[in-house]
C-alpha cells in the first residue's frame, strides 16, 4: 500500500511539476504575417494612388498613363479627386493588351487647382504612372500602391524670388473618412511645423511649402498622419537663369533600412543624394555602397545622420567616382534605423546634356519581375542585383499588341548592376518586362530630346524587402 | 474469487481426544474495511478456548491491506475475497462456496470481540437445547456493562424490537437461555447443515433485515433460535459511520416487506400485506404532513422495489414454503402480537427513548450532520444569490455568450422550430433545443425573457452545485458532501465563467460533477457499486450519463468535449491506482453514452452528421493556435476577466489528503479524481500552448472536470479523515488535518471577495446602446461582421487566423438563436475568403465584396463589453495588421466616435441582404470576386426584418436578390404565385417575380427537421421521466 501510495503521489505531483516546467517555455503565437510596408509600387494590389499635380494652367499639369503590359485586355476605373470639395468624378477605361492609355485628370476635376487620382485595375500586369508638364519642364513618376501614415520628403527648396524655387506637398486622401496630419519641416533657415492639417476624405490638399518655410535652400519635411492614411507627393519647380526644371516625386513612406538608387553618374548632370533620418532620437549610421558593373568596387561613403536631420551629398564632388560611369547606390543603415533616400539629378541650362531636373526616391524592394514602360531617345534601363551571394539571370522582353517577345538576356553577378540602352531593347516607346531568376531592382532613365526623368519600374508579384536579401 | 486455504489453528490440537469429542466450528468473519479494532476481533477468536475452531475472513470491500493485517494476528486464517458482492448477506453466503466440513458456523461481523469462552458456551448450549441458531449476549464495545442485544423480538411485519432497553446495564437479568425470534447477525452460531438447507442469507437483502429473514426461515424449518447469555460478545455497531451509507429507513422498510412476502403463509400474507399497505399509507400521509419528503420517498421505494422483484420473490417464496416443517401457528406464536412500530411510536410519543420510531419523524434536523448539511446549503445558496443580486435584479448584460433573446419569446420558438439560422450567411441548421425550450418557458411566463435569461445563467450554477453534493453521496458521509459542495462553490470557475459571459464554462460547471458520478457508476468500483450488478448497472448509468450529456449539449454543443476527458482521466487513474477493475466497462459504455447523448440532441446530431462532422462546432472560434492562458491560470481556474488570487492553490493541500491519509477505496478514488483533474488541465494546457492542429472550445469548459474533481477531492478528504485518520498512529497525519483545514479556508477566501460587485464581475451593459447601427427598416436588412478574439465576440465565432474569430449577424446584435456555430458552413466560406483577402492586403475594395454578402458594418471588437463597463486590462487588442488592413479599404468608412472597445466601419458600397434590382443587375458577375471591379449598383432594400416569413412590397419589374446561403426551401411568393429563381452574383439566389406588389419570403421547414425535434422531445421525456422515477422510487446504489 505504501509503495502504491508513494508511486501515485509521485506520478500526480510529478505531472503537475512537469506541466509547470514545460509551460515556462515561451509560446509561439499565431500571428498575422506582417505585410511589408514597402515604397516600391507593386501590381499585386490592383489599386493605384496618384498624388497628382496641378490642374490646367498650373505649375505641373497632371495626366495619368495606364500601361497594360499583359497580353489580355484589362479594365481600369479612374477616380479623380480634386482639391475642391465635391470636385470628383470617375471614368472607366478599357486597356488593350500591350497598350498605354493616357487620361488628362484636370478634365475629370475641372474646378480644382490640384487633382489626384485613384486608379483600380483588374489585372496584375497593369501599372499606372503620372506625368506632369509645366512652364519649367516635364516629369514622370510611378503612382503608389499603398497609402501610408508616415512620410519623409528629404529635400526641397523655396527660394522663389532668387532662384524661382517653389515646393508643394500634395496630400491625397483616397479614403472615406477625413485624415489628419502633422507636418514638420527642417530647413536651413530653421524648423517649422503645421499641426493637425485636415485632409477631407476623397479629396486632395496641397501644402504650399514655399509660403510656410520661406527662402530655404534646403527643406526636408516629415509627415505624421495621426488619423487615416494618405498618399503624398512633392512638386518642386526651379526657374533661374542657370537651372530650370520640374521634379515630381512620391514622398518616402516610413523609410527603409536598405534602399537603392539605380541610376547615377550618367555624365553632364549633378547628382545630389539626400539621406534623411526620420527617427526622433537615434542617429543613423549609413553606408552608401557603390554598385558598378563589376570593373571596380569603390569604398562606400560613410555617413552619420543625426535624428531628424538630412545629409546631402553632391556626388560630383566625389572625384574617385568620376571614372566609373553609370553606377548605382545602395544606402544601408548599419544600425537598423530606417532612412529616406532621394536622388535629384540636375543639368544646368549651360551644360551639354538635356537641361532640367529629375528626381527619384530610393527603391526599398526587389522582385523577380518588373514592368518598365520606356520612352524613346537616349533613355536606358538599369538592372541591379542587390544580392551579395546569388547570380541573377535576367531576361528583358517587350510587350505590344502582338504579344511579348524576348529582347535580350544577361547575367548579373552578386552586387552588380548593368545599364541597357533603350535602343537595344526596342524601338519607339517599348513596354519592357524584366524577369530574373533572383530578385532584382529596375530603374529607368527616360532621357528624351528635351527632358529627362528618373523613376523606378513597377514590381510584379512578390516583392522582397532589400533588408532581407543577403 | 480467490481463496487462500491454510491449515487451521495448530494450538488447539494439544488434546486430540478432546477434538474427537467436540464438533468443529468455523468462524466466518465478514469484513468491510474494518478499523483498528479488527485485530482485536480476530485475536478474540484466536484466543478462544474452544479446541476445534477455524477462522475464515471474508473481505466484502476489497480492502487491500486486509491480508497483511490478518497474517499478523491469525496467520492460519483463511481469507476469501468477496468484493464483487454487495452487502453482508451475499458476502457471508460465499462461505458456502468453500469446502466446509465443520458442524457449526460462527457468523460474525468484523466489529465484535468474543469472550474467550464464548464459542464453547454457544456450542454447548446449542447442543444442549438442540438449537439451530444460537446467539450470544451482545454488549457495547466500550461499555461492556451496557447491554446491547439479547436477541430480538419481531412482529408479523418483520419489524424487530429490542428485548433490552437502550443502555440498559447488565445485571444478569437476562442471563437465562431464552427462545427469541431473531438473533442479530453481529454474532450467531448456526448449524452448518441448517445454513446450507436455508441457502444461507437472502442475498438480495444487502443490509438490515437479513437476520430476521434467516431466523424466520430457520424456525419455519423447525429449528430453535435461542440466546445463550453466558456467551458474551462486545459489539461496536457503527454500520452507518463505517460504510458511509445512511439508508437505514429505506433498506429496513423494503427488506421488511420482502421478508414478509417470502416467509408468511398464504393466509397470513392475505392479512399482513394489506395491513402493511395501510400502515405505509399512514406513514406516507404523516411524512407528507410533516414535509419529510425523503421519508415519503423511502416508504414508496420499499413497495416499488419489491413490486419490481415480484418474479424473483415468488420463486424464493416457493423455495421457502416448499421446505416448511413447522406449523405456521407455532412460528406465529413466537412473533410479537400487534405492531412493533405502532407500539414504538406510541412509546416514543410519550417520551421514552430517543431512538424510537416516533421520534424519527422529528429527529432529522436534530442530528448534527443533517443540521450542518442544511446550514451549508443555506449558506451556499445565500452566497450565490447575494453574489448574483444585481444579475437577478437587472439581468445579465447581453455580452459574450449571454446574447439577448429576440424581441419576443415566440420569435425564439419560431427560430428553433424553423430549422434555419440567420447567422453568418445563413444555413439550414437547428437552433439548440435548450434555447427553444427557454423560449417556451419565457412564453409561458408571459413573454418576458428576462427571468429566463437570468436563470439560464444561474441555473447551471445550481445544477453544478447539486451535482457536487451528490458526487460523494454514495459514501453516506454528509460531511463529505458538504466538503464537495462548499469546495465547488469556493472554486472561481463558475464565477469566472459568468464574468467572461462564457456559456461553455457554465455548462461545463453544471455537467462535470454529474459526469463524474455517471462514469464512476459505470466503472462500478468502490464505493460506486451498484446492487443490480455491474453490467446492468453500467448500462443504466450509461443511459443516465448520456441523458445528462445530451441535456448539456442542447444548450452548449461543445459540452460533449469533456466527456472523453473524464473517461480518460478515470481510466488512467485506475491504472495508476493499480485497480483497473471496471476499466473495460468504461470502454464498453462510451458508445452507449454517445448514442444516448446523440439521441437527446437529435437535431444537432443530424446537422453534425450532414456536415460530415464539422469541427467548427467544437472549436469555439479557435484554430488551435497558442493563447495566453497559462497552466498557472488554469490551475487557479482563472480563465476570464477574474484573475483569481494564488491563494486558490492552497485548496490543493486539502486535495492531497485523500492521497496521504486515504486507505482502500478512499485512496483509489482520490487517485482517480486527481487524474481526472490532471487530464482536464493537461488538455486545456495543450490547447492553450497551440500543440493541437485544431481548435478546442473555451478553456473554461475544458477545466470544468478539474473543478469537479477538486471538489470531489475536498469531500473525499473529509471521508479520509473520518475513516482513516483514527486508524493511523499519532504523527504527521494528525498535523495534516488542521493544515488542510486552514489551507481550504484560505483557498476559499479569494472567491468570497467576488461577491462584491453583485454580478461576479460581469459587465453592467452590453453593446446594444453603443453601436451606431441604422434601423434596418430604413434601408433594408444588413449584416454585421464581428471580428475579435473568441472570448470577446458576442456569439461563438468561426476561426480566422491570428487568434481571431468572426461571426456575422443579421440586422445588428446577435440573439441567442445566433449564439452557437451551425455545423453547416453554408456559404460562409465566401466571407472567410474576403476577410483573408483583406488581412493579406490582396484587396482594398473589401466594401464591394462584403457588400455582395449584404454586409453593412464591420466591427473590430476588442473587449467583451463597451466602455466604461469594461476596462483596458480586459482588452484583447486587435492586431495592428488587421486594423491596418481594414484602414486601407477604400470603401469602408470608420465611424468616428464609436465606443473605444470597438472599431466600427460602415461599408459605403453595401447592398441590402434582400434587395430589389433591375433585371440582369449582376451581368458579368460569375463569382463574388468580380464585384471588386463590377460593384452592385442601383439596388433598393426590400423585405427587411428577421424571421422565416418576411412580408413587404416589392417594386414592379425587378428581381429580388437574397444574399444568403442559397436554399430551395426559401420561397418568394407574390400574390399566390411563386417566383422563379436564379443564381445571382455567382453564389446567392435572385427571385424573378412576374409582378410587383405584396410579397412574402418564407422558409419551408423540411419535414426531417421537425420530425427530429419531435423525436428528440419524446426521447427527452422518456429518459427524464425514467430518471426521475428511479431517482425517487428506485435508486439502487
Amino acid at each position: 500500500m505504501r509503495a502504491m501510495r508513494v508511486s501515485a503521489i509521485i506520478v500526480i505531483l510529478g505531472s503537475l511539476v512537469v506541466g509547470f516546467v514545460l509551460d515556462r517555455e515561451p509560446r509561439t503565437f499565431d500571428e498575422f504575417a506582417a505585410v511589408d510596408r514597402l515604397g516600391v509600387p507593386s501590381t499585386s494590389s490592383g489599386t493605384w494612388f496618384c498624388p497628382g499635380g496641378s490642374g490646367e494652367g498650373g505649375p505641373a499639369v497632371v495626366g495619368i498613363e495606364i500601361v497594360n503590359a499583359g497580353t489580355e485586355p484589362a479594365t481600369a476605373e479612374v477616380a479623380a479627386l480634386g482639391s475642391t470639395a465635391g470636385d470628383q468624378s470617375s471614368t472607366q477605361v478599357a486597356l488593350p493588351p500591350g497598350e498605354r492609355v493616357a487620361i488628362a485628370l484636370p478634365e475629370l476635376a475641372p474646378d480644382s487647382e490640384w487633382v489626384g487620382a485613384v486608379v483600380e485595375v483588374d489585372s496584375s500586369m497593369v501599372i499606372v504612372e503620372q506625368s506632369h508638364e509645366g512652364p519649367t519642364g516635364t516629369d514622370r513618376s510611378t503612382c503608389a500602391t499603398r497609402a501610408g501614415a508616415s512620410f519623409v520628403v528629404t529635400d526641397g527648396a523655396t527660394r522663389v524670388l532668387s532662384d524661382g524655387e517653389e515646393m508643394t506637398l500634395l496630400l491625397l486622401n483616397p479614403f472615406q473618412e477625413d485624415a489628419v496630419v502633422d507636418i514638420s519641416f527642417v530647413a536651413d533657415v530653421g524648423p517649422d511645423s503645421l499641426d493637425a492639417v485636415v485632409v477631407p476624405g476623397q479629396q486632395l490638399v496641397a501644402i504650399n511649402v514655399t509660403d510656410e518655410v520661406t527662402v530655404a535652400r534646403r527643406v526636408a519635411a516629415s509627415l505624421d498622419v495621426i488619423a487615416g492614411r494618405l498618399s503624398v507627393g512633392r512638386v518642386q519647380t526651379r526657374e533661374s537663369e542657370s537651372l530650370r526644371g520640374l521634379a515630381v516625386t512620391p514622398a518616402v513612406v516610413d523609410g527603409a533600412e536598405v534602399s537603392v538608387l539605380p541610376i547615377l553618374g550618367t555624365g553632364q548632370t549633378i547628382d545630389t543624394v539626400t539621406v534623411t533620418n526620420p527617427h526622433g532620437t537615434e542617429a543613423a549610421e549609413v553606408d552608401l555602397e557603390i554598385l558598378t558593373d563589376g570593373s571596380v568596387s569603390p569604398d562606400p561613403i560613410e555617413l552619420t545622420v543625426r535624428p531628424g536631420r538630412t545629409v546631402r551629398i553632391d556626388m560630383s564632388t566625389e572625384d574617385r567616382l568620376g571614372e566609373l560611369g553609370a553606377f548605382s547606390l545602395m544606402a544601408r543603415s548599419l544600425n537598423g534605423i530606417p532612412v529616406a533616400v532621394m536622388l535629384e539629378s540636375s543639368a544646368g541650362l549651360a551644360t551639354e546634356g538635356v537641361p532640367g531636373t529629375a528626381a527619384v526616391v530610393g527603391i526599398d524592394g526587389a522582385s523577380k519581375m518588373w514592368i518598365a514602360p520606356m520612352e524613346g531617345g537616349a533613355g536606358s534601363l538599369a538592372v541591379v542585383n542587390p544580392s551579395l551571394t546569388s547570380i541573377a539571370t535576367v531576361e528583358v522582353s517587350v510587350v505590344d499588341g502582338e504579344g511579348q517577345r524576348l529582347a535580350l538576356s544577361l547575367e548579373l553577378g552578386p552586387g552588380r548592376r548593368t545599364t541597357i540602352p533603350v535602343s537595344e531593347i526596342g524601338e519607339g516607346r517599348p513596354i519592357v518586362i524584366v524577369e530574373a531568376t533572383a530578385p532584382v531592382i529596375v530603374g529607368r532613365d527616360l532621357t528624351g530630346f528635351t527632358s529627362r526623368q528618373l523613376l523606378a519600374g513597377a514590381a510584379v508579384g512578390e516583392v522582397t524587402p532589400l533588408s532581407r536579401i543577403e | 474469487m480467490a481463496a487462500t486455504v491454510e491449515p487451521s489453528r495448530p494450538d488447539a490440537e494439544s488434546a486430540p481426544e478432546t477434538r474427537a469429542a467436540t464438533p468443529s466450528v468455523t468462524a466466518v468473519v465478514v469484513t468491510h474495511n474494518p478499523g483498528e479494532w479488527f485485530e482485536e476481533t480476530i485475536d478474540s477468536l484466536v484466543s478462544q478456548d474452544y479446541p476445534r475452531l477455524d477462522i475464515m475472513v471474508i473481505d466484502g470491500a476489497g480492502d487491500t491491506d486486509l491480508a497483511e493485517r490478518l497474517r499478523e494476528v491469525a496467520p492460519a486464517a483463511t481469507l476469501l475475497d468477496a468484493s464483487d458482492t454487495v452487502g453482508f448477506a451475499a458476502a457471508a453466503n460465499t462461505a458456502m462456496e468453500t469446502d466446509l466440513s465443520s458442524a457449526f458456523l460462527l457468523i460474525c461481523h468484523d466489529d465484535v470481540a468474543l469472550a474467550p469462552d464464548a464459542v464453547r458456551t454457544l456450542v454447548t448450549e446449542s447442543l444442549r437445547s438442540n438449537a439451530g441458531i444460537t446467539g450470544p449476549k451482545l454488549v457495547a464495545w466500550d461499555h461492556p456493562e451496557q447491554l446491547q442485544h439479547v436477541g430480538l423480538v419481531a412482529d408479523r411485519f418483520a419489524v424487530t424490537d429490542e428485548v433490552v432497553e437502550p443502555a440498559e446495564l447488565d445485571q444478569e437479568q437476562y442471563d437465562a437461555v431464552t427462545d427469541v425470534f431473531v438473533v442479530p447477525t453481529a454474532c450467531l452460531l448456526v448449524r452448518t447443515t441448517l445454513f446450507r438447507e436455508l441457502s444461507g442469507y437472502d442475498p438480495v437483502i444487502t443490509r438490515r433485515g437479513e437476520d430476521v429473514d434467516l431466523c424466520w426461515r430457520a424456525q419455519l424449518r423447525g429449528a430453535r433460535v435461542i440466546v445463550a447469555p453466558d456467551a458474551l460478545v462486545r459489539h461496536r455497531e457503527q454500520l452507518v459511520e463505517r460504510t458511509g451509507v445512511d439508508d437505514i429507513r429505506r433498506t429496513r422498510a423494503r427488506h421488511q416487506l420482502r421478508t414478509v412476502m417470502v416467509n408468511s403463509s398464504n393466509p397470513a400474507l392475505l392479512v399482513t400485506l394489506p395491513l402493511m399497505g395501510a400502515l405505509a399509507v399512514g406513514e406516507l400521509f404523516f411524512a407528507l404532513v410533516t414535509l419529510r419528503f425523503s421519508h415519503v420517498r423511502d416508504v414508496a421505494h420499499a413497495w416499488v422495489w419489491n413490486v419490481r422483484r415480484l418474479g424473483e420473490t415468488r420463486r424464493r417464496r416457493t423455495f421457502v414454503r416448499s421446505s416448511v416443517e413447522a406449523a405456521d401457528a407455532d412460528v406465529r406464536a413466537l412473533q410479537q402480537l400487534g405492531s412493533v412500530r405502532i407500539n414504538a411510536f406510541i412509546r416514543g410519543q410519550i417520551g421514552r427513548g430517543e431512538r424510537r420510531f416516533g421520534n424519527e419523524l422529528v429527529s432529522a434536523m436534530q442530528t448534527g450532520t443533517t443540521r450542518f448539511a442544511v446550514l451549508s446549503w443555506v449558506l451556499v445558496v445565500l452566497f450565490v444569490l447575494f453574489g448574483s443580486r444585481q444579475l437577478i435584479t437587472d439581468g445579465p448584460a447581453a455580452v459574450g455568450d449571454f446574447a439577448a433573446f429576440p424581441s419576443s419569446a415566440g420569435e425564439l420558438v419560431g427560430d428553433w422550430w424553423s430549422g434555419w439560422v440567420h447567422r453568418d450567411l445563413g444555413s439550414a441548421a437547428a437552433v439548440p433545443t435548450g434555447y427553444g425550450l427557454a423560449g417556451i418557458m419565457a412564453w409561458i411566463l408571459g413573454g418576458s425573457p428576462g427571468f429566463v435569461r437570468t436563470w439560464l445563467v444561474l441555473g447551471p450554477v445550481f445544477v453544478g452545485l447539486l451535482g457536487a453534493w451528490r458526487l460523494l453521496g454514495v459514501t453516506g458521509s454528509r460531511r463529505a458532501q458538504i466538503g464537495s459542495l462548499v469546495g465547488y462553490a469556493a472554486l472561481p470557475l463558475a464565477w469566472a465563467s459568468i464574468a467572461a459571459a462564457s456559456m461553455p464554462g457554465l455548462i461545463g460547471f453544471a455537467l462535470s460533477p454529474w459526469l463524474l458520478i455517471g462514469v464512476l457508476r459505470i466503472q462500478a468500483s468502490a464505493p460506486y457499486r451498484i446492487a443490480t450488478g455491474p453490467v446492468r448497472g453500467a448500462i443504466r448509468a450509461s443511459i443516465g450519463l448520456g441523458t445528462a450529456v445530451g441535456l448539456a449539449v442542447i444548450f452548449e454543443p461543445t459540452a460533449g468535449l469533456i466527456v472523453p476527458v473524464v473517461f480518460g482521466g478515470l481510466l488512467v487513474g485506475s491504472l495508476i491506482a493499480v485497480h483497473p477493475a471496471g476499466a473495460h466497462r468504461l470502454l464498453g459504455a462510451a458508445p452507449l453514452v454517445m448514442l444516448v447523448g446523440a439521441l437527446v440532441a437529435l437535431p444537432q446530431t443530424m446537422d453534425l452528421v450532414n456536415s460530415r462532422f464539422s469541427w467548427d462546432v467544437f472549436a469555439g472560434g479557435r484554430t488551435g493556435a497558442a493563447s495566453t492562458v497559462s497552466l498557472q491560470a488554469l490551475t487557479r481556474f482563472s480563465v476570464g476577466p477574474i484573475d483569481s488570487d494564488p491563494l486558490v492553490w492552497l485548496l490543493g493541500i486539502a486535495c492531497l489528503v485523500p492521497l496521504l491519509l486515504g486507505r482502500a477505496w478512499r485512496f483509489d478514488l482520490g487517485v482517480r479524481l486527481w487524474t481526472v483533474a490532471l487530464c482536464s488541465w493537461g488538455l486545456a494546457l495543450v490547447a492553450s500552448r497551440g500543440l493541437l492542429d485544431f481548435g478546442l472550445a473555451d478553456p473554461a469548459l475544458l477545466i470544468a472536470p478539474a473543478a469537479a474533481a477538486v471538489a470531489g477531492l475536498l469531500g473525499l478528504a473529509v471521508v479520509a479523515v473520518e475513516h482513516d485518520l483514527r486508524r493511523a498512529g499519532f504523527g504527521w497525519r494528525q498535523a495534516l488535518v488542521p493544515i488542510a483545514l486552514v489551507a481550504a479556508v484560505l483557498g476559499s477566501l479569494p472567491t468570497l471577495g467576488l461577491v462584491e460587485t453583485g454580478r461576479w464581475g460581469l459587465a453592467r451593459r452590453g453593446f446594444e446602446e453603443a453601436m451606431p447601427f441604422v434601423d434596418p427598416g430604413v434601408d433594408g436588412s444588413y449584416r454585421v461582421v464581428w471580428i475579435g478574439a473568441p472570448e470577446v465576440l458576442p456569439a461563438e465565432g468561426r476561426p480566422l487566423e491570428g487568434g481571431l474569430a468572426w461571426v456575422a449577424t443579421l440586422d445588428g446584435l446577435p440573439t441567442v438563436a445566433d449564439r452557437t456555430v451551425a455545423p453547416d458552413l453554408g456559404s460562409a466560406g465566401l466571407m472567410v475568403g474576403v476577410l483573408d483577402n483583406v488581412v493579406s492586403g490582396s484587396t482594398q475594395r473589401a466594401g464591394r465584396l462584403l457588400g455582395g454578402l449584404g454586409v453593412r458594418y464591420v466591427v473590430l471588437l476588442e473587449r467583451l463589453a463597451p466602455a466604461p463597463y469594461s476596462s483596458d486590462s480586459q482588452a484583447r487588442p486587435t492586431p495592428d495588421v488587421v486594423i491596418d488592413a481594414f484602414g486601407r479599404q477604400l470603401d469602408l468608412r470608420q465611424i468616428v466616435g464609436s465606443n473605444s472597445a470597438t472599431r466600427v466601419y460602415e461599408n459605403t458600397e453595401w447592398t441590402s441582404v434582400r434587395a430589389a434590382a433591375v433585371a440582369g443587375f449582376d451581368q458579368g458577375v460569375t463569382e463574388l470576386a468580380d464585384l471588386g471591379v463590377e460593384p452592385l449598383t442601383g439596388t433598393v432594400g426590400v423585405l427587411s426584418g428577421i424571421g422565416h416569413e418576411i412580408t413587404g412590397p416589392i417594386p414592379e419589374g425587378t428581381e429580388i436578390l437574397v444574399s444568403q446561403t442559397p436554399d430551395t426551401n426559401w420561397v418568394l411568393t407574390v400574390g399566390d404565385e411563386e417566383a422563379a429563381r436564379r443564381v445571382a452574383n455567382g453564389w446567392a439566389h435572385a427571385f424573378v417575380p412576374v409582378s410587383g406588389g405584396d410579397a412574402q419570403l418564407s422558409y419551408q421547414t423540411p419535414f426531417s427537421h421537425r420530425a427530429a425535434i419531435m423525436a428528440q422531445l419524446v426521447v427527452l421525456v422518456l429518459l427524464v421521466t425514467d430518471r426521475l422515477r428511479r431517482q425517487f422510487w428506485g435508486a439502487e446504489s
